[in-house]
Order: C-alpha cells, then structure tokens, then sequence
C-alpha cells in the first residue's frame, strides 16, 4: 500500500505528465485534472504503459493490464479515482 | 488493371448489407461505404481534385479515413497520408514539400487552420461542424459543408449515415442514399460555388438551401471515372531518410494493386475475414490492409484507441476478428501485460504478422505457446516495396532469424559493394525486384537513383545472407536509421532541430538499446553545451517537441566536453553507442 501522501501523487503525477513531450511541445504548462489525455495527445500505447509503470513503482502496486482503460486511464482525475477506488489511495 | 472502387462496386451488389468498416458504434455496409465515398469523390471533384491532385490525410483511424482515401483514389487525386499528431513545424515543412490541394484535418488538430492561414497556406474554407474539417488550398477553395438535420451528425463522418443501419426505421431513406450523386438534392449538402462573393472570417460561408446550385450535383458526369492507369501515382508516403528530412515515397495504383493481391493471397483473405487495425493508417503497414481487406470483401474492423491495448483487444473480441497485423514492441506488451485478454481472442483469430522490425525469437515462442491454433508470420519489407519475405513460424527455433522465403513474384538478391551478385550464405546488400517496387521519391530524383537501378532493382538499405533455400538473414542496415518499436527515426533530423538550439555546439544522435526491451531501440542525444548556458536535458527535451513528432524525441540525453571525431572532423557515432 502506498507510503506517500495523496497530494504527494497528485503532484508527483502532474510533474511527470507535464514533462512529457507532447505537453512540452505544445508549451502546455499546466494541466486541468479534467484534461482528456486522448484530445491531449498524450499518449501512445507504449508511453501510457511507461506513465502506468510510473505509478505502479510511486504507490508500490501492480495494475492489471485490463484496468487500462480509457474511463481509469483517460485523465488525471480518472487515475486518481481509480486508484482510490481500487488500491485505496485518496 | 483491378481497381480497388471496381471490387467495392461489385461488393455493394453482391452483398450491399454485409460490413465493410466497422469501429465500435460507427458501422458502415459495402452499400452504405460506397455510396459516402461516391458522395465524398463527388466532393472533391467539383472542388477541382483530379488526375495527380496531392490530398494530405491527418486523420486517424476511423471510417472517416478509409472514406477519404478511397474517394482521392477514386477521382485520381494521389494520397498523403500523414501523423495527425505532427508539430505544425514539421507539417509545414511536408506541406511545401508535397504543395497538396487540400487537406483533412481532424477534429482535434483543427488549431492547425489557424496557423496554416497565417503561414500562407490558404483559406479556411469548409469547416466541419462536429467532425472532420476539409480544407481546399488557396486558389483551388471552393465551399462546401455536410450536415443533416436530424439527427445532427458529424460533418463527415460517414456522410449523411449515422450508426442506424441503412434499414433501420428513422433512417432518412435509402432512395435518398442510392439516388446520390444523381439525386437532384441531396439531402443535407448545401454549398457554394466560391468567388468573389465569398464571405470571410468565420461567417458561414454556404448557402440556403434554396439558393443551392444544383448544376453540379445534378451532372451525371459527378463522380465521372477518372482515366488512371497501374502506372499514374496513388499514394504519397512520407518516411525518414538519412538526409534529416523525411522523403516522400511515391507508390502507384498498379504498385498498391500488387501490394493488396500478394497480401490477400499470402494470408487466403476470403469474406469471411474481420481484420483487426491496430497500426496507424498513415503508416504503408497499416494503409495496406484496407486494399488487401475490401478486395477480399472482408470487414475491417479499426481499434477505436491505440493508447488503450486493452479496449483494442477487448474489441478485437467482441467483433471476433479473425486477423490482425502488429509490431514486435506492441505484441510483447501485449504478451506482458494483456496476455488473457490476447488469449481469449484465440477462438476467432486465424492469423497475426510480425513486421517493420526483427521479432525476438523469445516474444515467438511466447505468442505461440499462448496462440497455439493461430497462424504466425514475421514479415520483412520496407515503405519503398511493401512486402520483400514472409515466413510462417511453425516452430520457433526452426530457421530462427530469419525473416523468411520472398513473396511470389518477388526476386531477391544479394550484392557486393561493386553491386555484384554473392553466392550463397555469404553477406552483403539486399537487392529486390519486384512490381510493389515505387515510382521513386518524390522531389528527390538524387535519393531515387542512390536506390533503383535502371534495370529496376531496388537497393534496400538493409544487409543479409541468403541460405541455401532462399530464407534471408537480416545483419543490420547501412545507413544510421534508428528502429524505435518499428518506427524509422533520422538521426540527422534530430540532430538539425537541436543544433538550431543556442545551448547546443554539437550534438550527435544514435539508438541505445530500450531498457524496458519494448521498442528495440531508442533516441539518445549526445550534447556539447555552449559554456554559457547550464545543462539541462528538460530544456532540450522540450524544444525538440516543438518541431518532432513525439517519438522521434530523445528519451536520453548525455552531455559531454567533446565528441569523437575522426582526423577529417566527422564525428565517430560508433564510439558512442
């Protein structure tokens, strides 16, 4: 179970989207919790896995491939649901 | 010749309500595909797209882009297919290079307009209310929009189709839907025949129905068959060449027929087949399969998202498709982290190939102990010839390595440096012959004579051997292209964006192996700083966003005092790996 506090995910998970360079290069500095990471253009398969890979190693879990879905993967506000939801991280 | 709008009318008749194209709600029949492509080349036609017109495609997979493509091919108009998600830098730069007539744009990139207004490129002309925006270039404007009444649908997006079947009650009608384009009226299409009354900014630029001109709609010469022939230009594609810019590869329709009959035949396409799409269809690998599917009468079924592999394989199941084509990187994540849900598409799935890069023996054996009833093929070809080898991996261990026997109709050879054939199990370069070979590079006649011979040989890039049985065995390539999860990446094009930066001096570009073992390889940037400006990977990672697609990025970049050199000053990137 994760050691960290919730605002420290929070953040620690905004910092990484952000130095992303699909954000880098469109300037994008801050980011909505609400924003959709697909009208972003955040992601590719592989990239989302790394960014899943990110939490898994930040909050000590392991998420099942078919929990990567759009509706728990789709924006910040959604992973940090489903981690409340699933893992118990608020 | 066979043209591909010849099988999709001759589908329409034999089976009108079977599925042509399918991603999730958006459904469309043979029937329905036809007629929205007859609407859309309709379109174009009248919008001044004919015979050699460059149309650029940023779309991604959808109905929507398999509509496109086929009305630009239906009305001679040659197709660009490009990376919706391309900085507007390196659009511009493809934009002048290929100078199209007109370009689709999706939904999400329509930002573009804008800054293309302001570089000069034209006029935003046809503005999709909800979807797709068409956007005819400078003196070629004509305006135009789709929409319908009700229910309000996407500019586009299949027309005047929505997900009601075309015999589902509340459907308009499908008199409306087979009288076009020879119906007087269609129902929904209001446009303008452009000039000097033409509106500006942002006002709506079409008229009242009433005010429809019909003249053009009602001409039986709309859509009129183009004259092509197998050797006029279908297809533009743009890949990475060892210049830095990426150079147009030019395919013909008589190149793209060969390329979908081998395909069909290598992999016994019949109706029946429902064909997973899980790469992009800007890529050859991916714009291949809509030919090789809709000649065989088969139903493409297109992966809503590929970030999500979930959602692409939970659909894969739902729609029982019976094949698909992927890269190693995706199939080991798939492997690693979805491998139940890959499994239960096991009942349906007659076939998988492997291609773009070498595939592990290790992900194989995998992928057969998990698939054991599905068949599986590594493939090896390149955009400038499709399809070169294919071998079935029966048992993994079983000519390991190799990527396989030519296709028919395709000849293989291997040269020596003065371009003399070797003998057998002896290295050197890949040569091919073969009718999928291109026209050429597009604007660079210099690149094209560096790779196809007179005698029509094409010089690959890539170095192998030949066993006794004709099964070749890649070594490597002789030009520094870097393969990032089958992706072909210039060095020399990240390397002329971060010498534009004023932190850098030098720089020099190569592929390191993945650490996570996904992609093959990926970018790493060697760095001379100006001593005047502090180190800062962030930085530099962020400018080449500015001006690359994302995965051409650097994952990793090192800062270094100097770079090694030889004594005539080049820099020796073999000392850096």
């Amino acid at each position: 179970m994760i050691n960290e506090q919730p605002t420290k995910v929070v953040q620690a998970l905004e910092n990484y989207l952000l130095s992303l360079p699909a954000l880098q290069g469109k300037g994008i500095t801050t980011l909505q919790s609400t924003d959709s990471f697909i009208d972003q253009g955040i992601f590719d398969s592989l990239s989302l896995l790394d960014f899943v890979v990110f939490i898994e190693k930040l909050c000590k879990i392991k998420i099942p491939g078919e929990d990567i879905l759009p509706e728990n993967f789709g924006s910040l506000e959604a992973v940090m649901r489903y981690l409340g939801e699933k893992f118990g991280i608020q | 010749m066979d043209r591909l709008h010849d099988f999709l009318k001759q589908y329409r008749i034999l089976s009108p309500g079977k599925e042509a194209v399918v991603q999730e709600e958006y459904r469309l029949t043979y029937a329905q595909l036809d007629t929205s492509v007859d609407q859309l080349a309709n379109i174009l036609q009248q919008n001044g797209i004919s015979l050699g017109d460059r149309v650029c495609l940023l779309l991604d997979n959808s109905p929507d882009f398999v509509i496109a493509y086929l009305a630009i091919l239906q009305v001679g108009g040659v197709v660009v297919p490009l990376n919706p998600s391309m900085p507007l830098e390196a659009l511009t730069h493809t934009l002048e290079d290929c100078s199209p007539k007109a370009l689709f744009l999706e939904k999400r990139i329509h930002s573009h307009t804008v800054n293309l207004i302001s570089l000069g490129f034209g006029d935003p002309i046809a503005l999709g209310e909800n979807g797709v925006e068409i956007f005819f270039l400078s003196s070629y404007s004509r305006a135009f929009r789709i929409s319908h009444p009700h229910p309000p649908v996407a500019a586009f997006k299949g027309s005047f189709f929505t997900s009601t079947s075309i015999d589902s009650p509340g459907f308009p009608s499908s008199s409306h839907l087979l009288a076009f384009p020879n119906s007087p009226n269609p129902p929904g299409m209001q446009r303008d025949v452009g000039g000097p009354e033409r509106k500006k900014g942002g006002k709506s630029l079409f008229e009242r129905p009433e005010q429809r001109k019909q003249q053009d709609i009602t001409d039986k010469k709309y859509p009129f068959e183009a004259p092509i022939t197998g050797d006029d230009l279908a297809a533009i594609i743009y890949t990475s060449g060892t210049t830095g810019q990426p150079k147009g590869v030019m395919l013909t329709h008589g190149n793209l027929e060969v390329i979908a009959e081998t395909g069909k035949e290598f992999l016994k396409l019949t109706p029946r087949d429902r064909i997973g799409i899980l790469v992009p269809l800007f890529h050859l690998y991916g714009l291949r399969e809509i030919d090789g599917c809709l000649r065989a009468g088969g139903t493409l079924i297109l992966a809503k998202n590929l970030t999500y592999p979930a959602q692409v394989l939970k659909q894969f199941h739902e729609e029982q498709v019976t094949g698909f084509s992927g890269v190693p990187g995706g199939l080991r994540l798939f492997m690693d982290r979805y491998e139940s849900m890959l499994k239960r598409c096991q009942k349906h799935l007659r076939y998988i190939t492997l291609g773009t890069s070498p595939a592990p023996p290790s992900l194989l054996t995998q992928l057969k102990t998990a698939l054991p009833t599905t068949r599986l093929f590594v493939t090896y070809g390149l955009t400038e010839v499709s399809r070169v080898c294919f071998r079935e991996v029966t048992e993994p261990d079983w000519k390991a390595g190799s990527v396989g026997q030519p296709y028919p109709g395709v000849t293989l050879s291997i040269l020596d440096e003065q371009g003399q054939p070797v003998g057998v199990n002896k290295p050197g370069r890949v040569a091919v012959k073969s009718s999928m070979i291109m026209k050429g590079y597009w604007n660079r006649p210099d690149l094209t004579r560096q790779c196809l011979r007179s005698d029509g040989t094409l010089l690959t890039p890539d170095y192998g051997w030949l066993d006794s049985e004709n099964y070749l065995f890649l070594l490597g390539r002789a030009d520094e292209l870097i393969n990032s999860g089958g992706k072909k990446i210039s060095p020399e094009e990240i390397e002329a964006v971060l010498r534009k930066h004023p932190a850098v001096r030098e720089v020099a570009v190569t592929g390191i192996p993945d650490p996570a073992g996904l992609l093959g390889e990926v970018v790493k940037a060697w760095v001379v700083c100006d001593p005047k400006f502090p180190p800062d990977p962030h930085e530099l990672i962020g400018y080449c966003a500015r001006y690359l697609e994302s995965f051409k990025v650097p994952k990793v970049i090192e800062f270094s005092d100097s770079l090694p050199k030889t004594v005539l000053g080049k820099t020796q990137k073999s000392l850096l790996k």
